[in-house]
C-alpha cells in the first residue's frame, strides 16, 4: 500500500480532532500527538517527497519496516488569515 | 529510496509538507473559522549518516531489518517574522553573485564554503573585517590569486545612457578616461553594470561636491538626476567603498536657452502661426 504524503496524514489527524459544532459540546483545544510512523521517501519532479503514515505492515515473518517517531502539538485557533506555522 | 540524500533535501521535504498542511488548513478555514494549527512538529528518523568526499552530509533512510541506524531528531516550531529576519541572511545578500560566477574555481569555492562564504557579498564582508592575507591563509589560497579574483569581482560600470526624464535613453559616448558628453537639458544619467548595489545599500552621487538625487538603483543599474544645465565631476560612492568618477562634459556648442528670460519661462515650441495665416 502506498503511503500518503505527510500533509495528507497530518490533515487526517487534525480532522480527527475536530468535533461537530454542537452547543455546549466539549471541544479539543490542544492536542499533543506522539505517533509511530513508517516513512518512505521518493523523488517527484526532482524534489524529495516525504510520505509518512502510521504503520500498516505487521510483522509476520522476515521483514519489519523501520518504525520512526513523529510528535506534534496542534492548537485550536480562531483563524483570521494569519500564518499558522 | 535507498540512495543517500543531502540533509537539506530532507529538511526541505518535511517543511514543504508542512507548508501544504498550512495551505489546506487555510482552505478549510474559509467555512470553519475555528481550525487547528500545528504549533510544534518533531520527527525522529532512523537513518544512516554518510559524509562524501566533498564534505556533504547525506542521509540514507534505514530499510527493513537494517540494524545500527542513527536517530536524527528534527524539530520544527513556530517562529515570528522578526525571528526569521534575525536568524537569516538578508535577501540582498543571497542575491550577490556566487564565487564561481565571479571566477573562483570550484575547489576554491569549496574552501570558502567551509568559512561560511558562499558569495561575493559575504567575501567582501569578511575582507572588510579582516585582511586579504589572512583570508588567503585560512582558505588555503594564494594571496595574489585571491586579490586578482577580488579585483575582478569589484563593481563595474559598463554602459552609460543619458537623456531627458521621459525619453528612451540612448547610449552615451563613454570615452576614456570616463568622460560623458551631454547636452543642455539632458538631466538623466543611467549607468549599467554589475554589483552596483548590494544589501540594499544605496549608492551616493555628487556633482562637483553637490549631492545628486538617485532616482532608482539595483545591482545592475543606477539612475541619477543631473541638474541639466551644467557638467562637472561626478563621483559615485558604491556599497563596497569604491568611488567611480566620471567627467560630465556639457556641450558648449549647444544653443543657450533664449536670452529673454524675464517672463520666467520661454514659450514651448509652437507652430509658426504667421506661416499658417498665409
Amino acid at each position: 500500500m502506498t503511503r500518503p504524503e505527510l500533509h495528507i496524514t497530518l490533515g487526517h489527524m487534525l480532522d480527527a480532532l475536530s468535533v461537530p459544532d454542537i452547543p455546549n459540546a466539549p471541544v479539543t483545544t490542544e492536542a499533543m500527538i506522539d505517533a509511530a510512523v513508517e516513512v518512505s521517501w521518493a523523488m517527484e519532479n526532482g524534489q524529495l517527497v516525504a510520505a509518512i503514515a502510521p504503520p500498516t505492515s505487521r510483522f509476520v515473518y522476515g521483514v519489519q519496516n523501520t518504525i520512526h517517531r513523529m510528535r506534534f502539538t496542534a492548537t485550536r485557533v480562531d483563524f483570521d488569515g494569519e500564518a499558522l506555522l | 529510496m535507498t540512495v543517500a540524500t543531502p540533509i537539506e533535501d530532507f529538511l526541505e521535504a518535511i517543511t514543504a509538507q508542512l507548508d501544504k498542511t498550512q495551505d489546506s488548513l487555510r482552505m478549510k478555514a474559509v467555512n470553519r473559522p475555528m481550525t487547528f494549527a500545528i504549533k510544534d512538529f518533531n520527527i525522529d528518523l532512523s537513518v544512516f549518516v554518510e559524509i562524501d568526499r566533498d564534505g556533504i552530509v547525506r542521509l540514507r533512510p534505514s530499510g527493513p531489518n537494517e540494524v545500527g541506524a542513527s536517530i536524527i531528531k528534527i524539530g520544527l516550531t513556530t517562529i515570528t517574522r522578526p525571528m526569521i529576519e534575525e536568524n537569516t541572511i538578508s535577501m540582498e545578500m543571497t542575491q550577490s553573485p556566487s564565487l564561481e560566477d565571479a571566477g573562483f574555481a570550484p575547489e576554491e569555492s569549496k574552501q570558502f564554503a567551509k568559512l561560511g562564504v558562499r558569495n561575493i557579498a559575504q567575501l567582501n564582508r569578511l575582507e572588510s573585517r579582516s585582511d586579504t592575507d589572512s583570508i588567503a591563509q585560512y582558505s588555503r589560497m594564494d594571496a595574489g590569486t585571491l586579490r586578482q579574483r577580488l579585483n575582478g569581482a569589484r563593481p563595474q560600470i559598463n554602459m552609460v545612457k543619458i537623456g531627458t526624464r521621459n525619453e528612451t535613453l540612448p547610449t552615451a559616448d563613454l570615452t576614456s578616461p570616463r568622460r560623458v558628453q551631454i547636452e543642455r537639458g539632458q538631466e538623466r544619467l543611467n549607468m549599467r553594470g554589475r554589483r552596483l548595489s548590494e544589501e540594499g545599500i544605496a549608492p551616493r552621487a555628487r556633482l562637483d561636491g553637490h549631492t545628486l538625487p538617485i532616482r532608482s538603483f539595483s545591482q545592475s543599474h543606477i539612475d541619477v538626476d543631473l541638474p541639466g544645465d551644467r557638467g562637472g565631476l561626478l563621483e559615485l560612492d558604491l556599497h563596497d567603498g569604491t568611488v567611480e568618477v566620471f567627467e560630465i562634459a556639457m556641450d558648449d556648442d549647444t544653443p543657450e536657452t533664449p536670452a529673454d528670460t524675464s517672463a520666467g519661462w520661454s514659450e514651448p515650441d509652437t507652430p509658426d502661426t504667421a506661416e499658417d495665416q498665409s
